[in-house]
């Protein structure tokens, strides 16, 4: 099984502050404890995390990667579990470019110095200061590497959705190092970003965690594929985390229907959008939608857009809304298992994954 | 058993004001091309949604390479005025999908009179 998305939490600043030039560490000090990141709008009432997993009110659960190596991958069985940033997702929506920057060149050092070395089964992904495209560049080349890194790490929220020609440079550096590009829900409203709906700001957690985590995700499967990126980059790949996958074949549809009598407005797009979704963009499974008992339903129709091999499996650790590999298993058709927990991301990922040899 | 049809004058087929006729029971249309000045003739039913196709568009075909790039290529489409579609003005297919199809047919003029064969 691989794990595409195991939050790594930072519970003491001060392991992360280490790896920020002895000038700039007194600026991330002040900040607190979120240094300098945007705060969240919408909090969940009592926790983001699984409670079974909370060590103490001092260290967040995933805060180790000991912990992280026991809970994410041992007891779930994971030969590879792929470490995302958690908080630390926004930094590319920090309004000051260079903080952002210094943070998200610490966060990659944290992980290659800190968490790569304890467990060959751990994989990462690069943070980036995106509002600072030449800056994001920079810190793709420095990290590409070390080839334990197997994507970039993007939040769903922004200043404009990444089809937009500013971040080209950004999908460039990426594919051109055979790095995926990771597309993760969340940070709406927070920073630069904009809010997630459109319909204004929600008032409560659960109208965020609804629309915010999916809304911002479908807007950027729709933006790279009306801006042509994957023509203009043929070796571009896309993972989409944490938007929800239920949604998916309506807005394709409604993408195909609409690409039909608007093509003058983006005549670079030659095929029906839904073709060059599935060569290019997978999906994380998590969180799969409840259906009320139409699970058949939901297979037919993520069929008719290219499951089983668009999705690939995440478990969203340590956070209280995540899919235990077992329970999604059981859960899919057993002719998906295979590809969905394990071939979709090796042929996703390439050789960049590097399956680890079974002792 | 396909014929040549009289359908109007030519002086009649103008850009924007298509001829009309009714040919066993289908209407047929003949659109003037403002790029290249020929006639078009096509069956004027949009195999989409059923709109009336020659109340649409002629136009030059754009296409691009990459994003931002417009590019008029030498190539006439009809396009629908209900949706969008555009249709190859030579073959009648549907340029994004071609499942869906209209009927072209040959238009020539012969004494100042615009003939279609179906």
């Amino acid at each position: 099984m691989i794990d595409c998305d195991i939050h790594v939490q930072i519970s003491k600043p001060e392991e992360i502050i280490k790896f920020i030039d002895p000038a700039k560490r007194d600026w991330f000090r002040n900040q607190a404890y979120m240094l300098g990141l945007p705060a969240y709008p919408w909090n969940h009432s009592s926790s983001w995390y699984r409670k079974d997993l909370q060590v103490d009110e001092n260290e967040y659960p995933g805060a180790t990667p000991q912990a992280v190596a026991k809970d994410a991958l041992d007891d779930q069985g994971a030969d590879i579990g792929i470490l995302t940033a958690d908080d630390a997702l926004s930094v590319g929506l920090m309004e000051n470019a260079y903080s952002a920057a210094t943070l998200a060149r610490a966060h990659n050092d944290w992980f290659r110095e800190d968490w790569f070395p304890v467990d060959d089964r751990f994989r990462g992904s690069i943070i980036i200061p995106t509002q600072d495209p030449a800056a994001a560049v920079a810190e793709i080349e420095r990290c590409a590497s070390d080839r334990r890194f197997v994507q970039i790490l993007l939040p769903s929220a922004g200043e404009r959705p990444y089809g937009d020609p500013r971040y080209l440079p950004i999908l460039e550096a990426a594919a051109a190092h055979g790095l995926a590009v990771a597309i993760h829900s969340g940070m709406e409203g927070m920073g630069l970003a904009h809010q997630s709906s459109g319909a204004g700001t929600p008032t409560l957690y659960i109208e965020w965690h609804t629309i915010g985590s999916a809304c911002s995700i479908q807007a950027q499967l729709v933006s790279l594929l009306a801006h042509g990126t994957f023509r203009r980059i043929p070796d571009l790949k896309v993972l989409l985390i944490e938007g929800g996958v239920a949604w998916l074949p309506g807005m394709l549809w409604r993408l195909d229907t609409n690409w039909r009598g608007l093509r003058d407005d983006t005549p670079w797009m030659d095929e029906p959008p839904l073709e060059t979704m599935k060569r290019h963009v997978r999906f994380a499974t998590q969180p799969l939608e409840y259906t009320n008992g139409n699970d058949e339903l939901l297979w037919q129709m993520l069929a008719a857009v290219g499951a089983p091999e668009i999705l690939c499996y995440a478990s969203d650790y340590p956070h209280w809304d995540g899919d235990e590999p077992k329970w999604l298993e059981q859960r899919i058709p057993e002719a998906w298992r295979q590809a969905v927990m394990h071939d979709n991301a090796v042929a996703f990922y390439g050789s960049r994954l590097e399956l680890p040899v079974l002792q | 058993m396909s014929a040549w049809h009289d359908i109007a004058a030519e002086a009649d087929v103008t850009v924007g004001n298509p001829a009309i006729a009714r040919i066993g029971g289908r209407e047929i249309g003949v659109m003037r091309d403002p790029r290249t000045n020929d006639l078009i003739a096509i069956r004027n039913r949009c195999p989409h949604s059923g709109a009336r196709l020659c109340l649409g568009t002629v136009a030059q075909r754009i296409e691009g390479e990459v994003g931002g790039d417009y590019q008029l290529v030498d190539r006439t489409v009809v396009v629908c005025p209900w949706h969008g579609w555009e249709f190859d003005a030579s073959t009648g297919e549907c340029i994004e999908d071609p499942s869906f199809r209209v009927a072209a047919y040959p238009v020539r003029v012969e004494d100042g009179r615009v003939l279609v064969e179906a």
